[in-house]
């Protein structure tokens, strides 16, 4: 085997957000289109929830470069937590207008109000956890102008609060839940991952053995598959490197590796 | 870059972690049933010993068709019956045979066909010899243990055995008691009735007892119950 391809199957699950590495999976590709459906819906708001690590920022990111040829859309990965700063990038990014100084909400609705667009411009907020419930409560006014649509991703907890809250309750036209991947998901997840960077040899040498082992210490969560799985082959080349690869099986991923990077990433404990 | 040595070692504290409890339950498990199966054996075997009894009066229970039986063995043992039981025939019904509830491993017991009136017993080779007493021991501990398993199983030969018993002990009333329900789950065991009839005569239904004895006769003809009826017609039996 190439000596290369652990080094190059560990780069491949670098935690990483980029629509390039979307796998696509069936149950995902359903909720993902129900997603750009509902964008198409005139809904004032659209929650995206789930657990850390089940692919919230990755739906955004692919959402974002899958509509932005055709609609007016800003991403914000990261959360603008200052109240003005916030206005202002907003007020620069769709309406066109660069503020200096202090921006408050009264003076961003003039300028909301004074601006006609096209279309209505979407903006998706990642993290939408970490705004203050003030800041939130001017983007759900916001919201009500139909100015701008939002879509905002949190993890689950938060989403809870946030749906306790009436105002919201009748505002969010949409929530859609992301989940950690099933056994058989994984699979096609792991392999899907590797053949993309055309890494067959590796994709293939995850047995039904090495699936379940690793559905067991992450849950199916895909970023602590990819952590796992980036230590894993960082494991094997550290071997190979120290020619000592032949004391595992050259055609299934080696089980007490894998019991050995979870160890490494805190998924188990000694 | 990893430390792989290191790694290793924690690894390895995690599988002895791992399979620690699995270890424990199976270590656990193990003892638990060796210790089970040695008080199982234990029980088993100190049930069995206390009580050894067989059949010694055979010759004067036993019908007189019942056959020899062989046992696999060369010595042999020949009981000689007392011709005493064609007279009592007479006055006692064909006896109720009950099979020993706990074998002895070394005592056989066997009944089969006889040569007129001989039983021949034979003994495993190492039982050298030695003619055996066999006594039977009938305590009213046994008693109670048989009555306990025909309320369990309401056997009729269990009533019929526990009747024989009480009449045997001149408890009439009981062996009345215990006929009665012999009868009541098998009407056609001839020696449940001639028992029934008896213990009437016993506590003083003796008009009740050829009432009941002539009915019987009616319906099955039998040639027990006509020489007990006449019998007791005649005050022989009394």
């Amino acid at each position: 085997m190439d000596s290369s391809i652990y080094n190059t199957s560990k780069n491949v699950f670098l935690d990483t957000v980029n629509a390039n590495d979307y796998v696509q999976l069936d149950r995902v590709s359903t909720i993902y289109q129900s997603l750009k459906d509902s964008i198409n819906k005139p809904l004032k708001m659209i929650l995206l929830y789930g657990k850390p690590g089940t692919g919230k920022s990755m739906f955004l990111t692919k959402l974002h470069k899958d509509i932005s040829t055709s609609k007016v859309v800003h991403l914000y990965s990261t959360p603008i937590l200052d109240e003005s700063e916030f206005y202002k990038t907003l007020a620069q990014d769709i309406f066109n207008t660069k503020y200096h100084g202090e921006l408050n909400f009264t003076q961003f609705m003039k300028i909301v109000n004074a601006t006609k667009l096209d279309s209505i411009p979407i903006v998706l907020l990642d993290e939408a956890q970490l705004y203050s419930d003030a800041l939130m409560e001017k983007i759900r006014l916001l919201s009500d102008t139909r100015t701008v649509k939002f879509v905002i991703t949190l993890h689950k907890t938060e989403k809870e609060d946030l749906i306790a809250k009436e105002h919201f309750q009748t505002r969010i036209w949409e929530t859609i839940e992301l989940e950690n991947a099933l056994s058989g998901e994984l699979k096609i997840y792991i392999q899907k991952k590797l053949m993309k960077a055309n890494c067959f040899d590796t994709a293939s040498m995850f047995v039904d053995k090495n699936i379940n082992l690793i559905y067991k210490l992450t849950s199916g969560n895909y970023r602590d598959t990819n952590k796992l799985l980036y230590t894993l082959f960082d494991l094997y080349s550290i071997y190979e490197q120290n020619h000592r690869l032949s004391s595992f099986k050259i055609n299934a991923i080696s089980n007490k590796l894998i019991e050995m990077s979870a160890l490494h990433t805190g998924l188990i404990h000694a | 870059m990893l430390n792989i040595i290191e790694l290793e070692k924690q690894w390895m504290r995690y599988k002895i972690k791992y399979y620690f409890p699995h270890f424990t339950i199976f270590v656990s498990t193990l003892i638990i049933s060796i210790v089970v199966f040695v008080l199982i054996k234990h029980d088993a075997t100190s049930s069995t010993t206390p009580v050894k009894k067989v059949v010694t009066p055979l010759p004067k229970e036993l019908p007189p068709t019942i056959k020899k039986q062989e046992l696999p063995s060369e010595t042999q043992l020949k009981l000689q019956p007392s011709l005493k039981f064609i007279k009592d025939m007479q006055n006692i019904s064909r006896p109720y045979v009950e099979a020993p509830k706990v074998h002895h491993p070394k005592v056989v017991e066997t009944k089969e066909k006889v040569k007129p009136q001989t039983v021949e017993v034979v003994l495993p080779k190492q039982e050298k010899m030695s003619r055996i007493s066999i006594k039977r021991k009938d305590t009213s501990q046994d008693l109670q243990k048989i009555i306990k398993r025909f309320k369990q199983s309401n056997n009729p030969g269990l009533s019929l055995f526990i009747a024989k018993k009480y009449y045997a002990q001149k408890n009439y009333q009981q062996a009345y008691n215990y006929a009665l329900i012999t009868n009541k789950l098998n009407s056609e065991i001839d020696e449940s009735w001639i028992v029934f009839s008896k213990s009437l005569v016993k506590l003083g239904k003796k008009e009740f007892a050829i009432k009941v004895l002539q009915e019987y006769i009616q319906d099955t003809q039998s040639s027990t119950a006509n020489i007990l009826l006449s019998d007791i017609k005649s005050g022989k039996f009394r």
